[in-house]
């Protein structure tokens, strides 16, 4: 579980043991905190998602997106959901997905965690406060904002266009 | 009905149709052990086990401290105790118990 959710949200530059040894550390020294007050595995999962997302933040750069760094793939995929209203194929999904990606790896960890409980692996909202500890509201504004700030970055990628 | 959605909503649905991650994603090779021991080795003294630290450390800072003394002072304590054995030469009282 630890692994998974290590993987879903390894920042760069971070080994993926080293993030999950870590995360088994604080396990370790803060057990005594767990009151039992909710089940295990959403403790685990806190811990593990809070300490992504602080390494997240501890990365001060992200890195730019252009469409030159773009494989064929992600850039075909790209320009038909800002060019067309139809939906992206299953055939086209890994590209979308490593596409998404970089998209979310230019909003701030706290922004990018949100869309990627919310929109990806489709979290109630309820989870998400659980997995992280803040609250709906909250939830609701940092999912809005993120979603306003993809939607400028797709109005640029549109005016810059692939060259 | 809507049919109108954003290009982020398309693409995470596009993104959502990928396959899931088949890695292994259970922990490597020592992997518990190590966390064990680095989690073992950060857990916070206690007081006593602070005082016996400290203690034993004192104890042998005072013996090199004494042997320091000692060796500095080495002509003095010779002195001191040639001082003290005339001193029990000459005393009568000492002679007479000695000799009793």
């Amino acid at each position: 579980m630890v692994i998974r959710i290590v993987r879903a949200r390894l920042p760069r530059r971070v080994a993926e043991e080293d993030l999950s040894q870590e995360i088994f550390l604080k396990m370790f020294t803060r057990i005594a905190q767990y009151q039992g007050n909710v089940p295990f595995n959403h403790w685990v999962s806190r811990i593990a998602v809070t300490t992504c997302i602080d390494h997240l933040r501890a990365q001060k750069r992200r890195p730019e997106f252009r469409w030159a760094d773009l494989s064929e793939n992600e850039a075909d995929v790209l320009d038909a959901v800002l060019t067309s209203e139809n939906e992206v194929t299953a055939g086209d999904a890994l590209a979308a997905h490593e596409l998404v990606h970089k998209l979310l790896d230019q909003l701030k960890p706290d922004d990018r965690t949100v869309l990627q409980l919310l929109d990806l692996e489709q979290k109630t909202l309820v989870e998400v406060s659980s997995l992280t500890g803040w609250n709906i509201t909250l939830i609701k504004v940092r999912a809005f904002r993120a979603r306003r700030k993809l939607q400028k970055l797709f109005e640029d990628l549109k005016k810059k266009e692939r060259a | 009905m809507k049919t109108h959605s954003s290009p982020w909503t398309r693409l995470a649905a596009g993104a959502r149709l990928a396959p899931t991650d088949v890695r292994d994603a259970s922990a490597p090779l020592g992997f518990a052990t190590r966390v064990s021991a680095l989690g073992l080795a950060r857990i916070e003294p206690t007081f006593s086990a602070l005082f016996a630290r400290f203690s034993l450390r004192s104890l042998g800072v005072c013996g090199l401290l004494m042997v320091l003394g000692v060796t500095l002072n080495f002509s003095s304590v010779l002195n001191a105790f040639e001082a003290d054995a005339s001193i029990t030469l000459n005393d009568p009282v000492a002679e007479w118990l000695s000799a009793s």
